[in-house]
């Protein structure tokens, strides 16, 4: 299976958006990346943490104790409102990128 | 809030990184199972923390705390180092301080920023004081003030003859600036401003604790003063600070001056000078005070049209300040200023460069270290931080121990120039801002460049250690110039004959205008004190002159040459014993007659015969002499000529006799006060040895001298220190090299062409700095040299004498351990 890395900044739209369905705790989140990526991307453990610190730094995610299905005590992420209009607004911008890129490719 | 969250982060610091870890301990326990690496734990964990943004505090706490250990590992060269520093910096500080508490800080009245002083000013002429009809048109007319306060000094005979300084006041002058009463109680409006009642008199309270052992019955006593009865009513506290301090004996009510000095006719007088204050009234500014001032002096104008000068105002300053400099005195005093903190700056360049030798010489040292670093991954910038923090570090601790030199230094400098007691070098905003830009300078100076040079792979680092040494030269030269020129001009100006006599005159001073004296009662009154004086056992001679000789008086014309006019007696030649070069001094009684010097003769008319001519600006006064220069006013200032002219009842009001003892002066000076005294009981003349004058002339010449060549001295030592540290390093760097040389036979003048031939030229371009930099700002001191040139070659080649003789000493050490390094020793060396 080929691994992509990750574009640079798509890292917290992905893991916003992953966030979106329910809290996780982080290796769930890149679990989750990877799987809903068809395996094609992979989060590397040392660009999640510091995106996810960057996350907590502007107020666009939570973390709390909780305790997981394996019973181990882990940190979950949540989304805060301020991170869920981040979302909506990083996800519009991205669209539209993706639209004119697009546009251009068909076009040429 | 973003800040806010941040600032979170970094109180909770501990507590989120041992989270982080936790959490990452379970992320990798979870994908062990998938049997995959999660990389260096602590490195990833760093970088997630990294986002925080506080990464830059830990680097700078280790910075600190790594520099710390390194200088408590060699404690003699952070001794050093800060001992140099706190030198450089606390010269600076002392200087900063002394100018602070004269210039920038009012003394301790009550609201000191409230009060003004005026002054006279015209297009034509100007003066520092006004007069009591000034004083008593603005107390009647001024709504901007709330209150006017005068002073006027005068010299008073307490009771067994000895001489008191007085102020006369008025009656508001104490409560205005706040002062209390020890004993009894001091001057107030109601009681005192009223000429009718008998006088009355406030001690100061060193003449109390002096004359009358703090006796609290002097209450009530009568003394007398000027041979009136004057009545003590209290004494000043302790603490009582004037306005424009200076040593008052006792305060009495300016309405009783013509009370205590005959004659005086204060009170309508536009010559007797009261200096002038007031207090502003609410929110009213000194603009303001100006202003209304400007306009009352077109009223007063009309009532006063010959006294009030054409196009009068009142220029309006701060009044509570030791020293409040006026656009006039800005031209004389800030060059000054300016010279002295170039010279204290000089030290702390001395020391700057000194120090930025021992830190290159030490980060040259240090190579081995700093390569190890930068080949584990420091950056060169991270190296330079590592520096300048050790850096900073010095200069924390010299600027904290160059404060508390300052204060010693401050507190020395003002005790020994004779300032009064509530200056106190004090640590205001002034002095921290001033101490922290000094040693961010110094930071720069001594830390930056060395960490930039020895960061710097494979580049010759000569060149910064050639510019400190320049430095050092240049700063230490200028000194060693600026304070031999003083001391020269003050050896000569007590020691070499000034063209006068100082030693055998005494002057007697009767200021008979003063007294109400018009022109004839003067020369009356000349002709009377002449002849008496003449009569006296042990005169030699008496004249009289419109200028004391070395007194304060000065009358000056600058068409066409600068000249200082005299009206004198015809024996004044003989009595002050200047000779006539050519041509003979004008007679007994004759007018239209004048006597040039020699200088003013050579200036006006170079090459010509002055006798017989014109003397310029004046109609048919015919030049019938010309006498040797004699600088009597202004002393050995090469600037100025003179020119002397018959006597006139008019300018006998002002007049002084001088003089001439056949013995001591000392011995007649009792007699000649007697005698003067007799002539008219209402004057009281003042009777000073001209000698006298001349050692006040030269007061502050003497503690100019004094304070530069400290100055120089301390530059000096640091200068030869910093020579003997740079050679000793040097020869030990260059040791193998040397040795090498010696071994295949080289000369000793080849082995100290290599230890000490580099520095050749920036001691040489240091030296030419030095010397330029004095010649171009020693003009400055002009006044102060009396007579010797500010280009003075002997000056200059003995600051480079006296440096290079230090800086051969210095060397000697080193010189000679380079000449006995054996070759084989020297193989072995490392």
């Amino acid at each position: 299976m080929p691994r992509i890395e990750m574009p640079q900044g798509a890292l917290g739209l992905l893991i916003l958006k992953v966030l979106q369905a329910g809290p996780l705790h982080g290796y769930a989140i890149a679990q989750r990346i990877h799987l809903l990526s068809e395996e094609v991307l992979a989060v590397e453990e040392g660009s999640l943490y510091p995106a996810l610190q960057r996350l907590l730094l502007k107020g666009w995610v939570q973390a709390e104790w909780a305790v997981s299905e394996t019973n181990r005590r882990v940190r979950a992420y949540k989304l805060t409102p301020a991170g869920r209009k981040q979302l909506h607004a990083e996800l519009a911008e991205y669209e539209q990128a993706q639209a004119a890129i697009q546009a251009v490719l068909r076009g040429a | 809030m973003g800040l806010l969250r941040r600032l979170g982060f970094l109180l909770r610091r501990g507590r989120m990184e041992r989270e982080l870890a936790e959490e990452m301990a379970a992320h990798r326990e979870m994908m062990g199972i998938r049997g995959e690496g999660f990389g260096n734990g602590l490195r990833l964990r760093e970088e997630a923390a990294d986002v925080y943004g506080w990464a830059w505090l830990d680097r700078v706490r280790q910075d600190v705390s790594f520099g710390l250990r390194l200088l408590k590992k060699s404690p003699v060269f952070t001794l050093c180092a800060v001992l140099i520093l706190a030198i450089g910096i606390g010269v600076n500080l002392s200087g900063f301080q002394v100018l602070n508490v004269a210039i920038f800080t009012p003394v301790p009245v009550k609201d000191p920023h409230t009060i003004i002083s005026y002054s006279r000013r015209s297009p034509q002429a100007s003066s520092g004081g006004a007069t009591y009809p000034h004083l008593d048109f603005l107390r009647r007319h001024a709504r901007t003030v709330s209150a006017v306060m005068a002073y006027r000094s005068g010299d008073l005979t307490f009771d067994g003859g000895r001489r008191v300084s007085a102020r006369f006041v008025t009656g508001n002058w104490f409560t205005e600036i706040g002062g209390e009463a020890a004993a009894g109680r001091v001057l107030n409006a109601e009681r005192d401003d009223d000429s009718r009642v008998a006088p009355v008199a406030v001690l100061s309270h060193s003449l109390w604790t002096a004359e009358f052992g703090s006796d609290p019955a002097i209450v009530g006593r009568i003394v007398r003063l000027n041979g009136k009865p004057v009545t003590v009513v209290g004494v000043a506290a302790f603490a009582f600070v004037d306005l424009k301090p200076s040593e008052t004996d006792l305060w009495l009510p300016l309405e009783q001056e013509p009370a205590l000095i005959e004659g005086s006719g204060l009170r309508t007088s536009f010559e007797k000078d009261v200096t002038l204050f007031a207090r502003l009234a609410g929110d009213s500014t000194p603009g303001a005070a100006e202003e209304e001032a400007r306009a009352l002096m077109l009223e007063m104008k009309k009532i006063h049209p010959n006294d009030i000068w054409d196009g009068e105002w009142l220029p309006v300053r701060p009044g509570a300040y030791m020293a409040s400099i006026d656009e006039r005195e800005r031209a004389v005093v800030y060059p000054v200023i300016g010279l002295a903190s170039a010279l204290v700056l000089c030290v702390l360049t001395v020391a700057c460069a000194n120090l930025g030798n021992l830190m290159l010489a030490r980060a040259l040292g240090r190579a081995r270290e700093f390569s190890i670093r930068a080949a584990v991954g420091a950056s060169r910038g991270r190296l330079i931080r590592q520096l300048l923090t050790e850096s900073l570090l010095l200069a924390a601790l010299g600027t904290a121990a160059g404060i508390g030199l300052s204060y010693w230094g401050g507190r020395y400098m003002l005790a020994a120039t004779g300032a009064p007691r509530f200056l106190n070098p004090a640590f205001d905003w002034r002095v921290g801002l001033v101490s922290a830009g000094l040693s961010v300078v110094a930071v720069l100076v001594f830390g930056f460049m060395p960490a930039l040079q020895a960061t710097r792979t494979a580049r010759s680092k000569s060149r910064l250690r050639g510019f400190f040494v320049g430095a050092q030269v240049a700063a230490c030269c200028l000194l060693l110039v600026m304070s031999s020129l003083l001391v020269r001009g003050l050896v000569r100006a007590l020691t070499v004959d000034p063209g006068f006599d100082t030693v055998h005159t005494l002057t007697v001073q009767p200021a008979l205008g003063e007294h109400g004296y018009r022109a004839e009662s003067a020369r009356a009154y000349f002709d009377e004190l002449r002849q008496r004086l003449s009569a006296a056992p042990g005169v030699a001679g008496v004249a009289a002159v419109s200028l004391a000789p070395l007194g304060n008086r000065m009358a000056t014309t600058d068409r066409p040459v600068r000249t200082v006019v005299y009206d004198a007696d015809p024996n004044y030649f003989e009595v002050m014993r200047i000779p006539i070069r050519r041509g003979r001094r004008f007679g007994e009684g004759e007018t239209g007659a004048c006597v040039v010097s020699e200088s003013f003769a050579q200036r006006v008319w170079p090459g010509e015969d002055p006798l017989g001519k014109e003397f310029p600006g004046r109609g048919g006064v015919v030049v019938v002499g010309v006498a040797a220069d004699a600088r009597t006013v202004a002393l050995r200032d090469s600037s100025t000529t003179e020119a002397y002219f018959p006597t006139t009842g008019g300018s006998l009001r002002s007049s002084t006799m001088v003089v001439r003892a056949e013995g001591r002066p000392e011995s007649i000076a009792a007699a000649v006060e007697e005698i003067s005294r007799n002539v008219d009981p209402r004057v009281r003349p003042d009777i000073e040895l001209v000698r006298n004058n001349l050692e006040r002339k030269t007061e502050s010449a003497r503690s100019g001298a004094l304070i530069v060549s400290c100055l120089g001295v301390m530059a000096l030592l640091l200068a030869a220190v910093g020579v003997y540290g740079i050679a000793a390093y040097t020869v030990t760097q260059q040791t193998r090299d040397i040795g090498i040389r010696v071994a295949i036979g080289a000369p000793a003048r080849e082995v100290l062409r290599v230890a000490v031939g580099g520095f050749r030229m920036p001691v040489f371009i240091g030296a030419v700095c030095g010397l330029g930099l004095a010649a171009a700002f020693s003009a400055v001191l002009r006044r102060e040299l009396f007579g010797v040139s500010p280009l003075d070659p002997v000056s200059y080649a003995g600051a480079v004498g006296v440096f290079g003789a230090v800086a051969a000493v210095a060397l000697i050490g080193p010189v000679r351990r380079a000449l006995r390094i054996a070759p084989a020793q020297a193989l072995r060396y490392e």
